[in-house]
Parts: C-alpha cells; structure tokens; sequence
C-alpha cells in the first residue's frame, strides 16, 4: 500500500516536469518509487505509522473513486493532518534521485 | 585514510556478545573523535561504537540521492515538529557530521566566550585558554583559506563584489581541506578524501594507536548502579537479525551529537535536564538568477562568508549546487519553475542564509529508540527572519541577481528589492520554508541549576560519564559549530588526563 501511494504522488509530482519527460526511460518511475518508499520504512515508526495510515487513506479513495489519478485527489483529503508533510517530503526525495537515475539510465 | 584497519569493525554480525575497555566513546563525530585519539595518544584503552556505517572516500559516488541515503540520519529526513515543521539534516556514519559538512572550522566568535563566562560561569573556555586547542586543531586538519579564483566559485564570488558595493564584511572562509579540487561533492563526501574530515585524521591516529571501532551500533541503554554507569547496550543497525553487544568499561564518553546524547540519557534515567532544551540554527535558501552564467556547481561549498550582521546572528554565504538541491530547493514554486531553472542551469546559484533564533526544541524520549524533536517557535523570529531576508534580497541584487526566488510558499520570482521588501510584511511563520543542519545546547555545561555537565564536561551526579559533542555547548553559537566542539572536547579531555 506505502508503495503504491508514493507511486500515486511521485507520479502527480512528476506528471508535468518537462525534464523527467524528456530524460527517463522505462523504469525510472519504479527505480524512484522503489527509493522513495525504501526511505519511508526507515524512518522511526512514529513517522513511519501516520505515513503507511495516510497512505492506504490515499490508495483506497483512488481506487474506488478516481480511476488511479492523484490528479484527482479531493481537497479534504489534502487538509488531513501530515498529507502536506508527507507529500513534502515525497517530492525532495523524488528530486533527490530523479537525476541520478535519468542520468544513469 | 582510512582505508581499513585491523582495529576497525564493520560487520555486527562477527562481534562479540561483551567487551570490555577503559574508555567507551559512543560517537565518532568530531568531538568523540578527538576524545578518543587524545586518550588513545595517551595511552588508553578506548573503544569506539558508531550507529552509521564507514564510508571511506572511495566509497562515495556521485550518487547524490544513494549517498544521502547512507551518510545522513533517516537519510536526510529528520523533523523538528512544530509550525512550520522542518527538516534537520545530521550526519550519520563513522566521521560524524565532519563526513557530509562543508570542512568550515570557525573558532568561538570572542563575544559568545565571553557570554559564557558571564551566563553560564565557564571558567578556562575563554578565547585565550582555547587558543592552543584551535591552534592545533586548525594544523591537524590543515585548516586554509580559499582564494577567490576566477575558473571556479564564482557564486561566492559574485557575493563578494555585492558586499564590496554594499560596503558590507565579508571574509574567505577557513576549511580543513588538503589540495582540494573543487569536486563539490562535500555534502555527499569527498570521494578524494582531500576534506580532512575525522576519517583523514583524528580517527585514523586514534585507530593508529590502538584504539577499536565498532561500526552498524546503536548504544540504546546505559546501566548503572550507585550514580556510576557499567556499561551500554548496543544494538545492531540495519542488519536482518538484531544483535545485542554490551559494552563494560570504566569510563564513558557521550559524543552521539546534540540531538542523540541527550536521549540516550533519558531514556537511560541518567538525567532529567538533558534535552530539555535544544538550541538550533535556521537555514533558508534562496535561489537566485543572473543574467551571466555564474557556473555554481564548478567549485566547493562556501568559500566566502558575509558577516556584516554576524553579532545578530546572521551569516550569508553561497551554497552547495547540483540540479537535485536546485530542485529541491524550487520544489515549493512547482515545476514549470523548475524546469526554467533546469533549462538556464549556469545561470542559477543557491545561497544560504543562517539566523539564530530564539526558538527553542526539545526532545521527547519516551517512543523508543528514536528520538522525537518538538520545538515552539518564537514569534520574535518572524521579525529576524525577515529582517534577514531583506538582508538578502538587498545583497543578492546588489550582487547582480535579477530573479530571486524565496523561501517563502505562494511567492513567485521577485525581480526587484521594492517588490519583494512590499510583499514581506504579510507573511507569517507558516509561509516559511526553512531546514536545520546545526544542533546544540541540549546538556549545557555551567554552572547555573539549568547546567547538566560540570565544567570537566562530566554529567552532574554521575563519577564517570562525561560529555563531548554540541550538547555542551551552554547556547546557540551563531556559526559552524565543528571548532568550537573539537575545542571543547581538547580541554574537556586535557582537564580529565591532569586529573
């Protein structure tokens, strides 16, 4: 579920970054789920916990109602507590990565 | 270098169940790393434990996101709970912070000494008495300054001709480096090991003589009886299966940092004060634009600093340049401003500007192993924030900048001080994009009710545990806290080996 949620919002925070259009390949999207969710399970579980909660909150309302598009993620659910950290905190870890992986790719 | 050593471990798996020494230094930042080679020197029997793992210069890559990962605490992630929260960027792997920080080694700004002796009634840390220490630790880590070059650097350059015009102080910054080639790869390592960060020197010596070092462990209980500590309990990291490594000695040297000492002490009940109270800088990033390419990632980190305001606490100077920090910089702007930034690259640079604030954290103790930092921001701070962003603005244009984007979410580019200088008055706190990379003060030393260590850096109420890293420091030091440290623990120690 964590995984599938950060997948949700690496793919919503890099839908319109015309430099990961231009210089990924296949696979570039998983290599960065795959780093992004690996340092979410690492972080101490009172992090972590509210994080895999959010995240499952996230997956399961895309799932039933917006056809696998965080695009389409209501506003309420952007207002609970630790979405705002915790998409804060997708995002720097995406751009972290992101040009080592499109370089290396 | 470091490359190996029959006296360093690296492997929790192989160690034994129980040992046994003289000294145990938990910690292998710069201030474990000078206790433990001054004792070692001296001939005691010391042993090392270090919760991150031992990356040599050869083995840091390139790879910015995957060495974050590995040298720093939660890879980089670690919050300071509040409104805003931040992040606080510590190192974690053998080296400590002297492994992913700049090599900046400022001495004690005088007026803080003297502070201290007043305050805090410090006696034999004035900037006389540390001055042998500085001495030698600024020839031990071949401490010099960078000339302004004309190939490299130009970012610190650039922000130098604009506190000429300004009329503002500037000074080129003092680095432990040896023949350094401008990689820029500080932050992540120096994968030439020409920045002297304790794997070049302290440690290496300490290893020299004899002293051991166990990486992978985390010391998560000190047991003692009678107001003396026997031993820690050390547990294994990152490893599949847990191990539980005890070590006995006779003395103890805390130098995990300003954030993990303190709470290894409470949750130790060896103290109720310790992490009461943590101190901090606050860094905001600026992202500016030039009209000329300035080239930011051709050269180091930091090779000027602006201190026209320094007595207040604010410093200003160029900062670490790749497209990840760019982005990650940029990241509340969105990414059409990215990707313009990514597009006209040379053109950008990213600074920094430090503040000491009043707010203040503490650390919360009781969810484990991991510690949980909650700070109350000061309302005061808003008005030194923006005071320091004007500051800033005011330097950055006068630089040349002719797009500044801020550390402040809902802003866009601000091409002009006027605009931005307008626009400031309606921001608050929550607005704020700001990250820590310096802690300290959270078991100050003194002699006043609130002080935990005495002035031989040993815990009040405990015979044999002393203190060595940032946490002793009696408040905020407003610079580059790895001098100062390293001081402290030289005479810490020097007072311990007189006896």
């Amino acid at each position: 579920m964590l995984k599938k949620a950060v997948s949700l919002l690496v793919k919503d925070n890099l839908a319109s970054l015309r430099y990961f259009q231009a210089h990924h390949s296949i696979g570039s999207h998983e290599k960065i789920v795959g780093f992004v969710a690996a340092i979410i399970r690492r972080l101490p579980w009172f992090y972590r916990f509210p994080m895999m909660l959010l995240g499952t909150v996230i997956v399961l309302l895309d799932a039933v109602h917006f056809k696998n598009n965080a695009d389409n993620l209501p506003n309420f659910i952007k207002k609970i507590p630790f979405y705002n950290m915790f998409n804060k905190l997708v995002k720097a870890t995406t751009f972290l990565v992101l040009f080592d992986i499109c370089s290396n790719d | 270098m470091i490359k190996s050593s029959p006296n360093l471990f690296t492997n929790p798996h192989t160690y034994q169940k129980n040992y046994y020494c003289e000294y145990l230094v938990v910690g292998t930042g710069p201030g474990g790393s000078v206790a433990g080679e001054l004792l070692s020197k001296n001939g005691k029997e010391v042993i090392f434990i270090e919760e991150g793992g031992f990356y040599p210069p050869q083995a840091c890559s390139s790879n910015i996101g995957g060495m974050t990962a590995q040298l720093y605490r939660n890879s980089g992630v670690l919050p300071f709970l509040g409104q805003p929260s931040f992040a606080f960027a510590e190192g974690c792997c053998v080296g400590g912070g002297s492994v992913i920080n700049g090599g900046l080694l400022w001495r004690t700004p005088p007026w803080i000494l003297e502070e201290w002796q007043q305050k805090y009634g410090l006696q034999g840390y004035s900037e006389k008495d540390l001055a042998k220490h500085f001495e030698r630790i600024e020839s031990r880590l071949h401490v010099v300054k960078h000339t302004l070059e004309t190939d490299a650097n130009l970012d610190s350059a650039i922000l130098a001709k604009g506190a000429d015009k300004l009329g503002w102080k500037h000074v080129l910054v003092p680095r432990a480096v040896k023949n350094c080639i401008n990689k820029n790869f500080c932050a992540t390592g120096c994968p030439i090991g020409t920045k002297q960060s304790m794997l070049e020197t302290y440690l290496l010596q300490a290893l020299n003589h004899d002293a051991k070092l166990f990486s992978g462990l985390k010391a998560t209980k000190i047991l003692w009886k009678a107001k003396k500590a026997t031993c820690v309990i050390a547990e294994s990291v990152n490893t599949p299966n847990k191990e539980l490594i005890t070590f006995h000695f006779d003395k103890l040297i805390l130098a995990g940092g300003a954030i993990q000492t303190p709470h290894l002490l409470r949750r130790s009940h060896c103290s109720k004060l310790g992490g009461k109270k943590l101190e901090f800088h606050i860094n905001l990033k600026i992202v500016a634009k030039f009209p000329e390419p300035i080239e930011s990632e051709k050269g180091t980190i930091f090779t000027v600093q602006v201190q026209e305001f320094e007595k207040e606490g604010t410093l200003f100077m160029a900062s670490n340049m790749r497209p990840h920090y760019l982005a990650v910089t940029l990241a509340h702007f969105g990414n059409a401003i990215i990707d313009k930034a990514l597009n006209e690259y040379p053109h950008y640079g990213i600074y920094a500007t430090m503040i000491k604030p009043n707010s203040k954290a503490r650390i919360v103790s009781i969810l484990g192993k991991h510690p949980l930092i909650w700070y109350q921001f000061d309302p005061a701070d808003v008005i030194i924030i923006k005071k320091a962003l004007r500051q800033s603005a005011k330097l950055l244009f006068a630089s040349g900048a002719c797009e500044l984007y801020m550390p402040i979410g809902g802003t866009q580019a601000f091409h002009s001080f006027d605009k931005f200088d307008k626009m400031l008055d309606n921001i608050s706190a929550k607005h704020l994009e700001m990250i820590s990379v310096h802690a300290m003060a959270s078991c100050p030393m003194g002699d006043t009710h609130q002080s935990v260590v005495n002035q031989e850096g040993r815990l009040n109420g405990y015979d044999n545990i002393y203190i060595t890293d940032a946490s002793v420091l009696p408040s905020n030091i407003g610079e580059s806290p790895q001098g100062t440290i390293m001081a402290f623990a030289s005479e810490i120690m020097a007072r311990h080996l007189k006896g």
